[in-house]
């Protein structure tokens, strides 16, 4: 009898076992628009810091769904963005430009012009004193395309005594937080980024910042702009722009800013990028070519 | 009830082979059991490992979800499908897995091992359910082929997205399945070694168990038995010891009851049984022999019908005793009239022998043939009373000799006391009258050498007495020991310088070893114990010609209050025969002495041993021929403290009464005319008014009339004694005021308590020195007087002798002196102190009253010192 109920217990094993269900069909219809923000930070901070301001907005506008999407590097987001796959997008001044090929149009920007400038940092003990010392080393950069840390700091240094494209090493390591950890580990002479990371970075690891210095400054340009895909209807784009243009008028709204960080966003129009234009040509014709 | 014996009608077969052997009982119960207990343990073990295994199993399904949300975190942020793929990608060849899948917040499969399912929407119960969980790892299935789980994507606290694992648990299963395979396979070997383990066992028992029946088997048909040893401890073992035991039990009984039946019929004595009725029930042949009857003959009898008449009473009280369970059994001798009609004395024992319910069941007798024996006692009885005749006889004759024995020893005691008594009291007149008149200045010398004599003559005299007396008192019982606090270094040293001097005159070497722990003050009659001494150590000075002496003193601790002084008199002496050494300690016994000088009434070494036993102790004596002899004192004492030291002081002799003091007016009371004589001159020479009465009759009247401060009542008087003359004295006006001093010869100092009760106040005894009267008139009356100037040479005899003194002599009597004094001579000393006393009475008296008290050792001294 026992020998049964063992043979029964082990037959038991073989029982059928559950299988998911499935279907194609979502479960629920809400429009959803994907907001692309260009990867001035990794993924995980960039939502960690934009997420709550897309949160209150879908809060204000419950009839649509806005969705954050990073972007794992400058070519992904470019990607996306030349595709048409974001319906909002925060690009930088560069891709802003770019975006209005691909059936976008700008309608606000990032406040805090003076902020949009290319800083190089070297290591304090690296005993890297003018733009010269860095002949024949390598500097970090974000991403070829990035204006602001990278563009802007190779016009710099080309225009300060080197020649960027024979004199050093140019590598492009993906991020901002990689650009300044790459210069902090000696990996590079210098690294370039622009002071939105780089002022994260100082409050997020002062140890390490300690250890390196802000060498040179660039000059300003305007700040990344906020572009629309051409075919979302003008009322959800209205009140985006609303929301997004009055968050520093509330003290909740100015909490969220600040962890951006910068004061405000503001409306902006495709001539606010003029100056960017003229930098981008300028550019293109001493530095190396590119698409503007 | 129906089905129930149809089950045993069904069984009754098996039952019946099952209850045939208790080999096969235990075999199977023991198989059986065992094989249940492995089973159960392997079904046990089996289920803990299944929970092991599905617990592990889950264990690593989360494992692996946790990993796989912490790499998909950036890629679900950047909507990045492929990258994620390729993530999940990574994990397909895990072992069991089913599929693992990253969902999107929705329920959306945006990555899937299992492609089927990219881009779907799962919409089973369990996956809409996940939905609605809260963003913590969870347990969504576990069967037993799967394991479903599900581990959160978040970033920060946002939940962006599931991971869901599937794993089977085939593997756990396979492994699971192949332990029961082997667990089963196994169960018939286990069975097989069981059911030979437990057969061998059985049999163990069950061997012991059939020898047993076979030794039964044996015992019941009346073979004898193979006895063998078993030695195991175990029931078998006890039970077999039991089973020989009560088979030994049985043989015993067989042999005991062919022994009794042996005995029953052996031509000893007469056993029978019988009825509580009294008829014979069974009779040995003896008994039959002696009764004349056969056994069947008696068995219509009754043992009444053969008893003698005059002992059937008895007999039958006894037997109606027996019955009414008043008694157990009874022995009596009877009578039996035997068929010749011969006449048989017997002694009869009965017992009886009772049922379960105390009813007498039948009553057991032996009957022994005893008319030898009676004969013979009736022959006995005769001597016997002969006998006590004699010794009645014999003992009133006994009697009669112990009463005179007793009744010469009182008189003999009697004797004594009373001659000691009459030869004291001349002896007082005797002695204190030449002490008075040699006081006398008027007297010549020729007349004072005459009355030294006398007066030594009675010293000797008296010191004969006493010894004699001594010995007397001593054997009677009445010696008395004045103890006080003694100083024993100082009395052994005064006894050792006085010796050391003697022995050196004699050449002879002297110490004196006293050891240093010694306890110095003890309670003891130094008197006594200096009279011992100086006896022992003359004896040993006198005996020994060459060599020396050695007096070695020491004590040793009994109690806290008590110590044993030992003392130790060695000489060199020519040593004492051993067969003379017990006569040694008796009276009058002096041993044969090449050295006829020596002199005495041989009584010292009876006395000082007395006196020691007397104190308590013991003296014993050593000797060795040629080589010396041992005397050792043991003595328990007391040990003093030194509070109680009494200086002996001497008194000085009275010239008078000092002058404004009352007409003392004193009354002497004696039958004796010259003790009377003796005191009434002494007392009115020093100017006291005195007068005298012959009994206690007359001291009454002459008390009533004169009214004496004081009274000398002599004890002992005829018409009325001192006793009754004394308390009719008390009575009478006056009386109490008065002092009465009693005078009494007895040496029995046990008397003086009752003449202190009779009402005396003080007590003299006769012969009494003079300064004894005028100190005890000055203790009781305060009487003052005026005393000789101690260096005036008049003849005093409590003179104290002093150096100078001395050189007056002529220095031989001072070197006899010396010797006699050294020798410890009383009898030398006395006869040099005579020759003195004819130059210088003065002088002998001093040296006679240290010789009395055994001061040889000052009189040594003293002449040394003139010398």
């Amino acid at each position: 009898m026992i020998i049964i109920i063992l043979l029964a217990s082990i037959g038991n094993l073989e029982e059928r076992s559950y299988q998911p269900t499935y279907s194609s069909k979502k479960p629920q219809s809400i429009t959803e628009y994907i907001v692309g923000i260009h990867p001035l930070h990794n993924p995980q901070r960039l939502i960690a810091v934009y997420a709550p301001i897309l949160d209150t907005i879908n809060s204000q506008i419950p009839e649509v769904q806005f969705k954050l999407e990073a972007s794992r590097n400058y070519e992904a987001f470019e990607a996306k963005l030349y595709a048409g796959h974001f319906a909002f997008a925060m690009p930088n001044p560069y891709q802003t430009i770019q975006s209005l090929k691909h059936g976008y149009r700008v309608f606000g920007k990032m406040g805090d012009d003076e902020v949009f400038r290319g800083i190089i940092l070297v290591r304090k003990d690296s005993g890297i004193d003018k733009v010269t010392d860095l002949k024949g080393k390598a500097v970090s950069y974000p991403a070829a395309t990035a204006l602001a840390a990278t563009m802007m700091p190779q016009y710099y240094l080309h225009t300060h005594g080197i020649d960027v494209n024979h004199d050093i090493e140019n590598r492009y390591v993906g991020s901002q937080e990689s650009s300044i950890m790459s210069v902090l580990r000696g990996h590079v002479a210098a690294g370039a980024t622009w002071p939105v990371p780089w002022k994260a970075f100082c409050t997020e690891h002062p140890d390490m910042a300690a250890q390196l210095v802000v060498k040179w400054e660039t000059q300003p340009l305007p700040n990344n702009g906020w572009v629309v895909r051409e075919d979302i209807p003008a009322p959800i784009v209205e009140k985006f722009a609303q929301l997004l243009f009055s968050l520093h008028e509330n003290p909740s709204g100015k909490t969220l800013l600040a962890q951006l960080p910068i004061s405000k966003f503001e409306p902006a129009t495709a001539e606010t990028y003029r100056p960017v234009r003229d930098f981008l040509e300028k550019f293109s014709k001493t530095v190396r070519k590119i698409e503007y | 009830m129906l089905f129930m014996n149809r089950l045993r009608y069904l069984f009754a077969p098996l039952t019946r082979v099952w209850n045939q052997s208790i080999c096969r009982q235990l075999t199977w119960s023991f198989s059986l059991v065992s094989l249940l207990i492995i089973i159960g343990t392997g079904c046990l073990l089996f289920s803990f490992q299944r929970d092991f295994l599905y617990a592990q199993n889950t264990r690593n399904a989360l494992d692996l979800a946790r990993t796989l949300s912490f790499s998909s975190v950036s890629w679900v942020l950047t909507n990045d499908i492929v990258g994620l793929q390729e993530v999940l990608q990574g994990t397909s060849e895990t072992t069991d897995l089913k599929f693992a899948a990253v969902l999107s917040p929705q329920g959306e499969v945006l990555a899937s091992t299992n492609p089927a399912y990219i881009g779907q929407f799962f919409n089973d119960t369990l996956s809409q359910h996940l939905l609605t969980q809260p963003a913590e790892p969870q347990i969504l299935l576990i069967e037993s082929n799967l394991i479903d789980v599900a581990v959160p994507i978040k970033t920060g606290n946002r939940l962006i997205g599931w991971v869901r694992v599937e794993l089977t648990q085939n593997t756990a299963n396979a492994n699971l399945r192949k332990l029961a395979f082997a667990s089963m396979a196994s169960v018939p070997l286990f069975l097989l070694v069981i059911s030979i383990i437990a057969r061998l066992l059985a049999s163990k028992l069950t061997n012991g168990l059939n020898h047993l029946i076979a030794v039964a088997t044996d015992a019941e048909h009346g073979r004898s038995f193979q006895r063998e040893t078993i030695e195991c401890p175990n029931e078998i073992g006890v039970l077999t010891q039991h089973l020989y035991r009560m088979l030994e039990a049985i043989d015993e009984e067989k042999k005991a009851e062919v022994q009794l039946r042996t005995f029953y019929q052996l031509d000893l004595v007469g056993l029978t049984i019988t009825s509580p009725e009294k008829g014979w029930i069974r009779v040995n042949d003896y008994l039959c022999n002696m009764l004349g009857y056969s056994e069947e003959n008696l068995r219509q009898m009754t043992w009444v019908d053969l008893t003698h008449p005059d002992d059937l009473a008895a007999d039958e009280q006894q037997f109606e005793k027996l019955l009414a369970n008043e008694i157990d059994g009874y022995s009596l001798e009877k009578r039996f009239v035997t068929r010749t009609g011969k006449i048989v004395f017997t002694k009869l024992v009965v017992r009886s022998v009772r049922k379960h319910n105390g009813e007498i069941d039948y009553v057991s007798a032996m009957v022994e043939d005893i008319s030898d024996r009676k004969q013979a006692e009736i022959e006995l009885k005769e001597y016997k009373d002969h006998l006590e005749q004699l010794v009645e006889q014999r003992t009133i004759a006994l009697l009669l000799a112990k009463e005179a024995a007793e009744a010469a020893n009182i008189a003999k005691s009697t004797f004594i006391a009373t001659m000691s008594h009459e030869l004291r009291t001349p002896l007082n007149a005797i002695l204190g009258f030449s002490e008075l008149m040699s006081q006398d200045s008027t007297s010549t010398a020729a007349q004072k050498e005459t009355l030294a004599i006398i007066n030594r003559s009675g010293e000797h005299l008296l010191s004969m007495i006493n010894d004699v007396l001594d010995i007397s008192k001593i054997e009677a019982g009445h010696f008395e020991l004045t103890t006080e606090t003694c100083d024993l270094v100082k009395l052994l040293d005064d006894i050792g310088t006085m010796v050391g001097v003697r022995a050196s005159t004699k050449k002879l070497s002297f110490r004196v070893e006293i050891a240093d722990d010694m306890t110095r003050y003890v309670s003891v009659d130094s008197g006594k114990l200096r009279q011992i001494l100086i006896n022992l150590l003359g004896n040993a000075i006198k005996f020994t010609q060459q060599g020396g002496v050695i007096l070695r003193a020491g004590t040793r601790p009994l109690t806290e209050a008590m110590v044993m002084l030992g003392i130790e008199i060695v000489d060199s002496g020519m040593g004492i025969p051993k067969d003379q050494q017990s006569e040694l300690f008796k009276p009058f016994v002096q041993l044969a002495q090449k050295n006829s000088e020596v002199k005495g009434t041989g009584l010292g070494l009876a006395i000082s041993k007395s006196l020691v036993e007397l104190m308590g102790g013991q003296l014993s004596v050593s000797s060795n021929m040629g080589v010396g002899s041992v005397f050792t004192i043991k003595l328990p004492l007391a040990i003093a403290n030194t509070e109680g030291l009494v200086v002996q002081e001497i008194g000085l002799p009275v010239k008078c009464l000092a002058p404004n003091q009352p007409a003392w007016r004193l009354l002497i009371v004696d039958d004796n005319a010259d003790n009377r004589l003796l005191l009434n001159t002494l007392l009115k020479t020093v100017g006291f008014d005195v007068r005298e009465a012959e009994d206690g009759q007359q001291a009454i009247s002459a008390f009533e009339q004169w009214q004496p401060h004081l009274i000398w009542m002599d004890m002992r008087m005829p018409v009325m004694d001192g006793y009754q003359a004394t308390a009719n004295i008390r009575q009478l006006n006056g009386g109490k005021a008065v002092k009465i001093i009693a005078l009494t010869a007895s040496a029995f100092i046990d008397q003086h308590d009752n003449i202190i009760n009779a009402g005396c106040d003080a007590v003299l005894h006769k012969p009494f020195h003079i300064p004894e009267v005028f100190t005890a008139l000055a203790n009781l009356l305060g009487v003052n007087f005026i005393y000789e100037d101690a260096l005036e040479p008049v003849s005093s005899p409590v003179v104290e002798i002093t150096a100078g003194m001395l050189t007056t002599l002529p220095i031989t009597l001072r070197q006899q002196l010396h010797e006699a004094a050294l020798n410890l001579d009383i009898e030398e000393t006395d006869a040099v102190l005579a020759q003195i006393r004819l130059i210088a009475p003065a002088i002998a008296d001093g040296l006679q009253q240290l010789a009395a008290h055994y001061q040889f050792d000052q009189i040594i001294d003293l002449v040394a010192t003139a010398d």
